[in-house]
């Protein structure tokens, strides 16, 4: 491995835990017992940071996000978000579902979904100008009056990443955020989530089922395994910023980091 | 209803009329040709000066008409008013939902014209008798379409509510409302078309006024072309109000709208 490839990225573990997961344990209500989803679940998410969250299906990593989003409420343990314990869906740590398509109402331009969450909260000017400002971040600020369902799903879900960016959060929640998207699409959203977030220094949490993902987007990837699902393993890529498609894709250390994962998932562990 | 729902408010649709329009003809033709002949079954021609005479000096179709159109439209804005507000409670509220299911079920399967009789005797042959069985009658396409609708909300709207902390209120009006508003119209629009039938039926079946009413009168004074007259402008008065309805709609809430016709509904 050569030393211009692990040239320091600006990953940031050092800087400040915005998120903290203790000791998390999810039991949803499933005959008379109820179903373990998630146990003993411990994250913990610096300032500025890209976590990428990966696992196989049925492991909890929907649950662990709604966890984190503050939608569900966890059985045990607890979560801190900026120190503060999270007792519901809070503005700092907003989130971005997979299912673009039913997430923007449909009945509402793109700008007006855009700023739906800044209604009654801001002044109309405000509210106007961060919309603004929001669609030119990813790209759309030509599509401001059109219906989102007039749009490819590539640029809804950036219409979706809008929405999230206009409340200003401290971290971004992503559920699947690129799923359902095609490969290419994929390729280039992924570049723009990272321009965005080294614009804004936003601190991201994503969950994928897409190896080759996690490691191109994240700082850090925490692998989910198991039934119930627990974080089994943490890798830090060490990846150097901005990456490129095809230049980050063919260093080394791109793949050892896929290598690593790849076991993990298959074996729950490093063989 | 859909295709015309789309239809509507952009080009005319021309080949639609030149259908209706060559219909209308091979009707004159066949009676003109006595192909087609009964005593009861004038052409076109002859309705339409029977339709000149009715509305002429002391033809009586302008107040009968005022009449219906100002009775069905107060019946229909108090039934769906009603309907939407019972339509809405039954869906959010599962107390109201179990209390009162089993009664709403029963009554709307109940065929609102066989109340007809009933409602005169109870309430006489009044303008009231008329504006009760309409708005009755309106009441349930609008209460089962609103309440369907509500049901029919992705529940992932309800999560991103959550996630920008949105109130009650405002998940509401911002949220379950508009994304039942294509429901609801397919419900008014029902509403609309139930309510100028009983409202007319009724007017045929003892009330002293309006269209329904000058309907029966011009059968008994043997007068057919006047009573088609009469027919043709009941199912006139049904496209205008409905059309009247739905450009309303589209012009108040463009967006729900534009979600109805991309839907088909």
């Amino acid at each position: 491995m050569s030393e211009r490839l692990v040239a320091p990225s600006h990953t940031n573990t050092s800087g400040d835990v915005v998120f903290e997961l203790r000791d998390v344990g999810v039991k949803l209500p499933a005959g008379p017992a109820g179903r373990d989803i998630l146990r003993r679940v411990e994250v913990r998410v610096h300032a500025g940071e890209i976590v990428g969250i990966i696992g196989p299906s049925g492991t909890g990593k929907t649950t662990l996000l709604r966890v984190l989003s503050g939608l569900l409420p966890p059985t045990t343990g607890s979560i801190l978000l900026g120190g503060q314990p999270v007792t519901g869906p809070s503005r700092d740590a907003v989130t971005v579902f997979q299912d673009y398509a039913t997430a923007l109402l449909p009945w509402r331009t793109v700008a007006h979904n855009v700023g739906l969450p800044l209604e009654g909260r801001t002044s109309k000017a405000e509210r106007r100008e961060r919309v603004d400002r929001a669609l030119r971040i990813v790209g759309l600020a030509e599509c401001a009056a059109e219906y989102p369902w007039r749009l490819s799903g590539g640029m809804q879900q950036r219409v979706q990443i809008a929405r999230a960016l206009v409340v200003e959060p401290r971290v971004l929640l992503m559920d699947e955020p690129f799923g359902a998207l095609d490969a290419i699409t994929k390729g280039s959203l992924h570049d723009q989530l990272m321009d965005v977030q080294t614009a804004t220094g936003q601190t991201i949490v994503f969950i994928t089922h897409d190896v080759d993902e996690a490691v191109y987007l994240s700082d850090r990837v925490m692998v989910i395994h198991g039934s119930p699902g627990s974080i089994v393993h943490e890798v830090t890529t060490k990846l150097p910023r901005p990456r490129d498609q095809i230049a980050t894709r063919d260093l080394t250390r791109f793949h050892e980091v896929r290598h690593e994962l790849a076991e993990v998932l298959r074996y729950g562990r490093l063989a | 209803m859909g295709a015309w729902l789309k239809r509507g408010g952009r080009a005319a649709n021309w080949t639609g009329l030149a259908v209706v329009l060559a219909v209308l003809v091979i009707w004159q033709l066949l009676v003109t040709a006595k192909v087609v002949s009964y005593s009861s079954l004038p052409g076109p021609v002859e309705i339409w000066h029977g339709f000149r005479e009715l509305t002429g000096p002391d033809g009586g179709l302008a107040p009968a008409l005022e009449h219906t159109v100002r009775v069905v439209l107060t019946a229909w804005a108090i039934g769906t008013g009603t309907g939407c507000v019972i339509g809405l409670l039954l869906a959010l509220n599962q107390t109201v939902a179990s209390w009162a299911y089993a009664t709403v079920d029963l009554l709307r399967s109940l065929p609102v014209v066989a109340l007809i009789p009933i409602a005169i005797l109870v309430w006489g042959t009044g303008d009231t008798t008329e504006v009760i069985l309409g708005a009755y009658a309106a009441l349930w396409p609008m209460l089962i379409n609103t309440a369907g609708g509500v049901r029919g909300v992705p529940p992932r709207l309800y999560d991103v509510a959550r996630t920008m902390r949105m109130s009650r209120t405002a998940t509401l009006r911002k949220i379950v409302l508009p994304a039942t508003g294509a429901s609801m119209l397919v419900g008014a629009r029902l509403a609309l078309a139930t309510a100028l039938v009983v409202c007319v039926v009724s007017e045929m079946l003892g009330l002293q006024s309006g269209v329904g009413n000058q309907l029966v009168l011009e059968q008994s004074a043997m007068q057919p072309a006047r009573m088609w007259a009469y027919v043709l402008l009941v199912g006139v008065l049904g496209i205008v109000v409905n059309a009247g309805l739905v450009r309303t709609f589209r012009v108040v809430f463009p967006g729900v709208a534009a979600v109805a016709e991309r839907s088909g509904r």
